[in-house]
């Protein structure tokens, strides 16, 4: 009798399944090679893709506050007032073709003429100017509390002439009010679309103009056709693709997914340097990260200015220029970075690798062996580790330093309402003229002042702030920064790089130390 | 088919009262975090009055109850107010984002179901075998990585090494308009993504099908010379599935929701990465918009999941 055989062909052994896998797996990668047409980079091209840091830009109308990473866009599309030569070091006309001081209190701005806003809003005129200033007083914005504080009054004076009253003489009128206040919007344009409405559908008179955002991420700016330098922009199309993460951001970079990048991480770009199809910019910014003392708690030991000084003393902050930043920063002590009125080489007083023994004698002499004090700082990952590497430096001379890092929010609320006891933050200096830089941090009337009045520096910084003489000014703010070094109220540590990487053939592009500044109005690809 | 009917009516009437608890639970929440939505948006340099200018528009100046019952009222009528910080209308953020996340998630669990089925089939059929061994030890690697340190090793070993995949480009303009341009910034995430749930619902589904494959009436199955074929496809997997389907739909309504590392990673302009932001920059009515529509979807998910089961079991019914 025969039995009939169990057929085992259908059984699946190792064999046949590594077979099958390897014949999945090569008809796929087939399918994927074949299919995939990497796009074509580099040949012919008119656009631009930059890859920019942060998540939805938010924002783009100038009367309403924008993040740093809304400000690399709508820099395209609007044009400034004015214009800092970072260069020359001085302030240029832009919209603005000049301005006069008529008297202490008197300011008169003379506009470009034939410059058109985009999408048929008309030409750019003083009323404009009168309009955005005037909307940005009475809706109490922003601006009131630091470019337009001193407008007192405005008027239109004839077509592209626009006259500003103050409240009180104010030397860095041109770099403050023009400088950081100067981006307009069209008065016919905002009173037609609305202001909210606005904020996404930005009308500005720049190189580029505002054609769509996509799913909050992606921005494409189309070339103005009718901008008033002719011949320019070069490029028919900017897109700014939100990349959060800076190692995906760089990695796009170098697979030719974007064109440009910036805010890589620090511990990549020395690897990214030997690219050789990549350009690499680096320039000192116009930023600092520093420590600030909660001077409103009398009970702390650091009241004493020479504990102060001695904290100052022990941090290396070459150490910090290494370490943390692999080099892409600029050791400095004081609060004026390179190109500002009254800058002076770093470090002015505290030695950039610190000075241990002189650290160790102030607190002696301040009669302190040491505390503890919590430090907060925010969720920015490079100053956690700042703040980590700090600690061990304060570690040496008594003090301890609990770090508390907190979520942005959390760090806010804490920071405005004071409610801390020492803060380690970075900070961006936002106006082309040296009065931010010390005036709302050191003045006791100051937006950012905690707790420091010194009658002194107020008296100092409120002269500096008058004088319109830049020779005078600068005497000012020698006094002021030494002053600072002295009091140390803020402990300030470098400026860091901004770095830049775009691809080679890209032409045309300045790098500049404001990190809102990334402007294409001049690129070209090369050929 | 009237009694699924009834089911799904007494099921959708519960709905709003599970809104509002949920709602009530996250006002109270964002609200108790520390923290000025109008202070971090304006700045630290603004004045008091342009503040309380603000507060004031977005009605943040009223008792917490008010402000509840405010945004309540709005939320009913299909407004659920304006991000304070990009001043666009939620509801407008959300009809951006959330097809991003769907189309993502649906990807992502497509692909999970796809390796799932015959891996826990497999396992379960060729159990304590090399197979078994091989697609266990699979399942766990896959559960045991994180999803962020998997998708960095695609990124750069599919994108960056081999240039196979982009790295990003979802939602994007410019992107070359083919189908393989649609898909193909889709696949590394979901792959990242995927590997989890693959891990997951392979577990599941061979634990699910060895308890069914010990039932008698499969043993009879064999016994009355029906088709290996038939027993696992007919009898065996139509009944181990049932707790496959309950997993799918709690997992989907996460990809789509709280996908956060890899729409940071990935650069995906989702639900998840918004979400973030919000949270960061305290921007309640994002929050309470994106948190109200997550929480409509994970109900509707399961409802739907719920009608399956009758589906793939007739016998069982509400």
């Amino acid at each position: 009798m025969n039995k009939e055989r169990i057929n085992t062909s259908s059984k699946i052994n190792r064999r046949k399944f590594l077979k099958m896998s390897a014949a999945a797996g090569l008809t796929g990668m087939g399918t994927i090679l074949l299919s995939h047409i990497p796009p074509a980079i580099g040949a012919g091209k008119k656009n631009l893709i930059h890859g920019i840091w942060g998540g939805d830009p938010g924002n783009l109308s100038p009367v309403i506050r924008w993040d740093v990473s809304a400000g690399v866009i709508a820099y395209n599309i609007y044009d400034n007032l004015v214009q800092p030569n970072y260069k020359k070091h001085v302030i240029e006309p832009l919209l603005a073709e000049s301005w006069k001081n008529i008297d202490p209190l008197t300011w008169q701005i003379k506009l470009r003429e034939g410059v058109m806003w985009h999408k048929g809003y008309g030409e750019v005129t003083a009323e404009d100017v009168v309009y955005t200033w005037n909307f940005h007083i009475e809706s109490k914005s922003f601006q009131v509390g630091t470019a337009l504080w001193p407008i007192d009054g405005l008027k239109v004076l004839s077509k592209y002439v626009a006259e500003v009253k103050l409240k009180q003489p104010f030397g860095a009128f041109p770099g403050v009010v023009m400088g950081y206040g100067g981006l307009l919007v069209s008065k016919k344009a905002h009173q037609e679309i609305g202001n909210e409405a606005y904020s996404r559908n930005p009308i500005g008179s720049g190189p580029f103009v505002f054609q769509s955002i996509i799913g909050g991420k992606e921005v494409v700016l189309k070339k103005n056709p009718n901008y008033w330098k002719k011949g320019l922009p070069h490029l028919e199309e900017l897109v700014f693709r939100s990349i959060p993460d800076s190692h995906v951001r760089l990695q796009s970079l170098v697979r030719g997914e974007v064109d440009f990048c910036t805010h890589p991480d620090p511990k990549d770009v020395s690897e990214a340097r030997k690219n050789t199809n990549l350009v690499y910019t680096s320039i000192p910014g116009w930023n600092w990260d520093y420590q600030t003392f909660n001077l409103f708690k009398k009970e702390f030991p650091y009241q004493n200015k020479l504990v102060r000084q001695a904290i100052s003393y022990a941090i290396d902050r070459e150490a910090i220029q290494k370490e943390i930043y692999h080099g892409e920063a600029t050791v400095n002590d004081c609060q004026i970075p390179y190109g500002f009125l009254a800058y002076r080489q770093p470090p002015i007083r505290y030695p950039k690798n610190g000075d241990l023994k002189k650290a160790k004698e102030l607190m002696a002499k301040a009669g302190v062996k040491g505390y503890e004090v919590e430090v907060i700082t925010s969720d920015k990952d490079w100053l956690r580790r700042e703040l980590e590497l700090i600690t061990s430096m304060v570690s040496q001379i008594g003090i301890t330093y609990k770090i508390r890092n907190l979520d942005m929010g959390s760090f806010t609320n804490l920071w405005l309402n004071h409610k801390y006891e020492q803060l380690f933050e970075d900070i961006m200096i936002v106006a082309p003229d040296t009065d931010p830089t010390s005036w709302w941090h050191l003045h006791s009337k100051g937006t950012f002042n905690s707790g420091y009045n010194s009658p002194e520096m107020d008296k100092l910084l409120d002269d500096a702030r008058a004088e319109s003489d830049p020779k005078k000014r600068e005497v000012l703010y020698h006094k002021v920064v030494d002053l600072t070094l002295e009091d140390c109220p803020k402990i300030y540590h470098v400026n860091v790089n901004l770095v830049r990487f775009y691809k080679k053939g890209l032409e045309g592009f300045e790098p500049a130390p404001q990190e809102d500044r990334e402007l294409f109005v001049n690129t070209r690809w090369e050929g | 088919m009237k009694d699924r009917l009834a089911y799904l009516v007494r099921r959708l009437i519960q709905v709003p009262f599970v809104l509002i608890v949920v709602s009530i639970i996250i006002f109270a929440l964002v609200h108790v975090t520390p923290g000025d939505p109008i202070q971090i948006m304006l700045g630290l340099e603004t004045s008091p009055d342009a503040v309380a200018a603000l507060r004031k528009q977005y009605s943040l100046d009223r008792p917490l109850p008010e402000q509840y019952i405010i945004w309540l009222t709005k939320a009913v009528q299909g407004d659920l107010g304006q991000s304070i910080r990009s001043h666009q209308p939620v509801t407008q953020m959300i009809a951006e984002r959330f097809p991003v996340s769907l189309k993502l998630a649906a990807v992502s669990m497509f692909f999970a179901l796809l390796l799932a089925l015959p891996t826990g089939i497999l396992s379960a059929t060729r159990r304590n075998t090399w197979l078994d061994y091989l697609c266990t030890g699979i399942s766990i690697g896959g559960l045991s990585i994180p999803n962020f340190t998997l998708a960095m090793l695609l990124i750069f070993v599919f994108a960056f090494k081999l240039h196979w995949f982009p790295i990003t480009g979802i939602g994007s303009a410019i992107g070359p308009k083919t189908l393989w341009g649609a898909l193909a910034p889709y696949s590394l995430p979901a792959l990242a993504l995927g590997v989890q749930q693959t891990a997951i619902l392979t577990r599941l589904l061979r634990s699910s099908m060895l308890d069914v494959l010990s039932q008698d009436y499969i043993r009879t199955a064999h016994a009355k010379g029906v088709s290996n074929w038939s027993v696992m496809v007919s009898h065996a997997l139509k009944n181990a599935l049932i707790p496959l389907v309950t997993v799918t739909a709690i997992q989907f309504g996460y990809l789509v929701g709280i996908t956060i590392t890899i729409e940071f990673i990935f650069a995906i302009p989702g639900m998840g990465l918004a979400l973030l932001d919000a949270v960061i920059n305290r921007d309640l009515p994002v929050i309470q918009g994106f948190t109200l529509i997550m929480a409509i979807f994970f109900i509707l998910a399961n409802l739907l999941a719920d009608i399956v089961y009758t589906l793939v079991d007739p016998r069982i019914k509400y």
